[in-house]
């Protein structure tokens, strides 16, 4: 048997995508649930004798609402507040090293030009401090460029992966962009502390945003 | 229930069940795309069914559920309440007087 036979026509397969998509990528039913729809679709098509893939898939429910109740039976725990804490930390880290060679290039480039001369005998004062404002302009430039865009195609950053947690939507769903975007508005808008404590209080360990996002973050299994 | 009433006749596969639901009940229970084989799923963690992939001539193998003797004894348990829960209600409703 090829691979070949074991596929759907294109739109067919292209409705198993759009429910595929819904389903969060560090789900382990993933597997099963997409060979169990392929094969519930392919009955589908075959029952519908005659007719186009395309008239017998009008008739399947909506993709979003498949993957609604498929997460409906799965039950997700919620990603304790340490983890989440330990994630953010080896990311701000991580962007940190990350990013040093750009300040150190940036540094060396315009530290002639500034004529600045800091005393040596301060170094160990300013090491520390200047440690800490790079990492919170490396938090600064990774709240736009990689928090956003990670979670919202994976679901998870590194350290959320290394820590085993990831971003759903409360139903479960995938994040996708808008929510991802959403969640991390409090880090541009600088309102991330007042925003962090609300998962102190809230049910189901949500920040403010998370709640404007619908968002939570939960634990793999 | 009907779930495992249905797989009582013997081992079926799920579009075969939502149909045969779906007949059966003259239309009256359709059943979602996606809610079968979560359902089917919580049955195979109780012990209930016992899922088998079995290829077909052509094309997409398919996901056949069999009941176990364990599921077998959760129907007949089902059916005797749900038996008794219907006479209770129908004694109910039709008369109320012979007591």
């Amino acid at each position: 048997m090829t691979t070949e036979t074991l596929r759907l026509p294109q739109a067919a397969e292209d409705y198993l995508a759009r429910v595929m998509k819904e389903l969060p990528r560090p789900l382990p039913e993933r597997g099963r649930i997409e060979d169990e729809l392929r094969s519930h679709l392919a009955d589908r098509l075959e029952a519908a004798m005659g007719g186009t893939p395309e008239q017998a898939l009008s008739r399947m429910a909506p993709p979003e609402e498949v993957a609604r109740d498929y997460l409906a039976e799965i039950s997700f725990e919620d990603a304790p507040l340490g983890k989440r804490v330990g994630a953010f930390l080896i990311d701000a880290l991580a962007g940190t090293v990350v990013l040093t060679p750009i300040w150190i290039f940036l540094w060396l480039s315009f530290l002639p030009q500034l004529d600045l001369q800091p005393p040596l005998s301060y170094g160990w004062v300013l090491l520390p401090l200047l440690f800490i404002t790079k990492m919170a302009a490396a938090v600064a430039i990774l709240s736009v460029v990689y928090f956003p865009i990670v979670e919202a195609i994976w679901g998870r950053t590194l350290g959320k992966w290394l820590l085993g947690i990831y971003v759903t939507r409360e139903d479960g769903r995938a994040a996708g962009w808008v929510p991802a975007i959403l969640r991390r508005l409090s880090f541009i808008l600088e309102i991330f502390w007042i925003d962090a404590v609300f998962a102190l209080f809230t049910k189901r360990r949500q920040r403010a945003f998370d709640l404007v996002a619908r968002t939570v973050v939960v634990r793999e299994r | 229930m009907l779930l495992l009433h249905l797989l009582s006749e013997g081992e079926k596969y799920g579009y075969e069940v939502a149909s045969e639901m779906a007949s059966r009940s003259e239309g009256r229970y359709e059943v979602g795309d996606g809610t079968l084989y979560p359902v089917f799923y919580r049955l195979e963690k109780e012990g209930w069914v016992e899922p088998t992939w079995r290829p077909r001539e052509r094309g997409v193998p398919r996901k056949y559920y069999r009941l176990t003797d364990e599921g077998r004894r959760a129907l007949n348990e089902a059916v005797t309440e749900w038996r008794s829960f219907v006479d209770g209600v129908e004694r109910i409703l039709t008369g109320g007087g012979e007591s």
